[in-house]
């Protein structure tokens, strides 16, 4: 039986339809109850719902064979997993945004206020750029319009939330989507079956594209 | 009947059953010290792989740590020799983890080969690998690659040493989208692209993978590759193990000091590799030997042991007053002649399961 973690929210309601799409469909996970397993022993699945930012530590340590999850998510973990495919769905892009027209000095510590500062990190250095980290857990557009940072590291998608708020997108850091990944033991355990879930997945991409 | 394959599973077994199988391969027990100099880890930090080192000052001021690594102080002092060093080790190494909150003692088992690397001596290190796997359990796999075939196809495209490391990354996590990207975006050609992808996602028995590595040869060093896996995979299947070896690139390690075969075995029931090993010639280079070196380490502590731990505790417990134990010794010597576990106490705490609780009372043990 595959165990599949799928994040709450509108990715994994549409990472689930392509599952079910393709025969693998769960009918427990569609009524309206109290569950947190659900499985379907006549199509071999297993499936959760987990937080977006933990799918990743499910599979890595095997309480799942496979999941679905943001390609940032994957980026500020680290986590030891395979990523078999890009799902091409939830796409946006990581990016460094601030106040219209008001690209910060080049000659001082950049303040950056952010939810994930490992990919933060990772990128100033590669430009050799000293920066001051600001860890936040949610509204970060609100910290450069109140002085708390020079600039934003975050997911944006349309773009909007910036612009209602006069800040605007200075530079994509790198374009994120889902990914479908797998446990390093499991994919190796149940080749076939994970294989062939795949194979199925990437023959739809092919055909919607 | 052998006494070791009846006896429960757990680390202290398994780590007899490791012994006896290196020992009659005829290597032999390397022992060390739990500290190791400083210097030793720092020059060659990026062979160790995660964990910070644990240190503090020798009598005479040097800078010593807690031993973190075994393969490097068998390195450090091999020699030469016309003959192999043929070495097995059973030790605890000592690691912090990155933010030190968390100091661990991680049991360690695993084999090392320094001398003139054959095609033989290879494949009993592998063998060996596969043998300690069947050792700790039932069903196992050994995903195996070649370094000089992932090194070969780089070599083939000139591509910069960031580069490398990046593709590296990605077939490792069998990533072949972002390969694909990343290719595209420095420019490499689509043939090596194509290659390098299929290379990422190649994996099964390796009679069904010999065809496509042979498509993937394009210098000498990629053809002696994919020769030395099927020479190497053609012993294994002579001593019946091969059964368990799928061909896998995702197991390919860091090329600083890997350059031939490499390996990662894994267990059901375990999340994650439990042993891993390769052909490290490029090590022994920085030691400024001419040797070659394969082996391997199990890492026991990944191992997925029973939590039921009954098989631990006493079959029997006694029950008595302490103002009333003339003749209890020889009560509890009688009940511990059949071979039973016999625990003696005052009390039975809440918890405490045992199969039988007797009450020694007036010279006579009676069921509680």
């Amino acid at each position: 039986m595959i165990h599949i973690a799928l994040p709450k929210g509108r990715l994994g309601e549409k990472a689930y339809e392509i599952f079910k799409k393709l025969g693998y469909g769960c009918p427990e996970i569609e009524e309206d109850n109290r569950k947190l397993i659900f499985e379907n022993r006549e199509n071999d699945v297993c499936y959760f719902w987990a937080k977006p930012s933990d799918v990743s530590v499910y599979v890595e340590r095997g309480a799942a064979d496979i999941g679905i999850v943001g390609k940032d998510i994957l980026l500020e973990h680290g986590s030891d997993v395979y990523e078999l495919l890009d799902l091409g769905m939830g796409k946006c892009r990581m990016a460094v945004a601030g106040i219209k027209g008001q690209r910060p000095a080049a000659d001082k510590t950049l303040r950056v206020a952010t939810k994930f500062p490992n990919i933060t990190r990772n990128y100033y250095a590669a430009q050799s750029r000293e920066i001051e980290i600001i860890q936040l857990n949610g509204s970060i557009e609100i910290a450069p319009l109140l002085g708390l940072s020079d600039v934003i590291v975050d997911i944006v998608e349309t773009g909007t939330t910036l612009k209602e708020n006069n800040l605007e997108p200075f530079e994509t850091i790198v374009p994120i989507s889902a990914r479908l990944i797998a446990n390093k033991a499991s994919f190796k355990f149940q080749y076939d079956k994970i294989h062939a879930l795949c194979e199925k997945i990437q023959a739809e991409r092919n055909a919607e594209s | 009947m052998d006494l070791l394959q009846s006896l429960p599973r757990n680390e202290e077994s398994d780590i007899l059953r490791l012994q006896k199988l290196y020992a009659r391969f005829g290597y032999d027990k390397f022992r060390m010290s739990k500290f190791e100099d400083y210097a030793l880890y720092l020059q060659n930090k990026d062979f160790l792989k995660g964990g910070s080192i644990i240190t503090f000052n020798g009598p005479d001021g040097r800078l010593l740590a807690l031993k973190q690594d075994i393969t490097l102080s068998i390195v450090k002092n091999a020699q030469d020799d016309k003959t192999p060093c043929k070495v097995y080790y059973t030790e605890n190494v000592y690691r912090a983890s990155d933010d030190a909150n968390d100091i661990r003692e991680i049991p360690q088992a695993g084999v090392e080969y320094i001398g003139k690397v054959d095609v033989y001596a290879m494949s009993e290190v592998i063998r060996l690998a596969i043998e300690s796997l069947a050792a700790v359990s039932d069903r196992y796999l050994l995903g195996l690659s070649h370094m000089g075939l992932v090194r070969g196809l780089l070599d083939a495209a000139g591509l910069s040493t960031d580069l490398r490391r990046q593709i590296v990354a990605c077939i490792q996590n069998k990533a072949a989208h972002e390969l694909h990207a990343l290719c595209k975006e420095n420019g490499v050609p689509a043939a090596v692209e194509e290659k390098l992808c299929a290379l990422s996602t190649v994996f099964g028995r390796p009679e069904d993978c010999f065809d496509a590595l042979s498509e993937l040869v394009v210098n000498d060093r990629t053809a002696d590759a994919v020769r030395e896996l099927r020479d190497i995979y053609s012993l294994l299947c002579e001593t019946g193990n091969g059964d368990c070896v799928r061909i896998d690139f995702s197991v390919a390690n860091d090329m600083q000091y890997y350059n031939g075969i490499t390996f990662q075995g894994f267990v059901d029931g375990t999340p994650r590799s439990v042993l891993s090993g390769g052909r490290y010639d490029e090590l022994l280079r920085q030691f400024g030997r001419k040797s070659g070196a394969i082996g391997f380490a199990v890492y026991l502590d990944l191992l997925p042991y029973s939590r039921d731990d009954s098989s631990d505790s006493a079959d029997i417990l006694v029950l008595y007053d302490p103002s009333d134990v003339r003749g209890l010794a020889a009560a509890v010597q009688s009940l511990q002649q059949n071979g039973s576990r016999v625990r003696v106490q005052t009390a039975q705490s809440d918890g405490q399961v045992f199969s039988k609780v007797y009450v020694y009372r007036e010279g006579r043990l009676t069921t509680a």
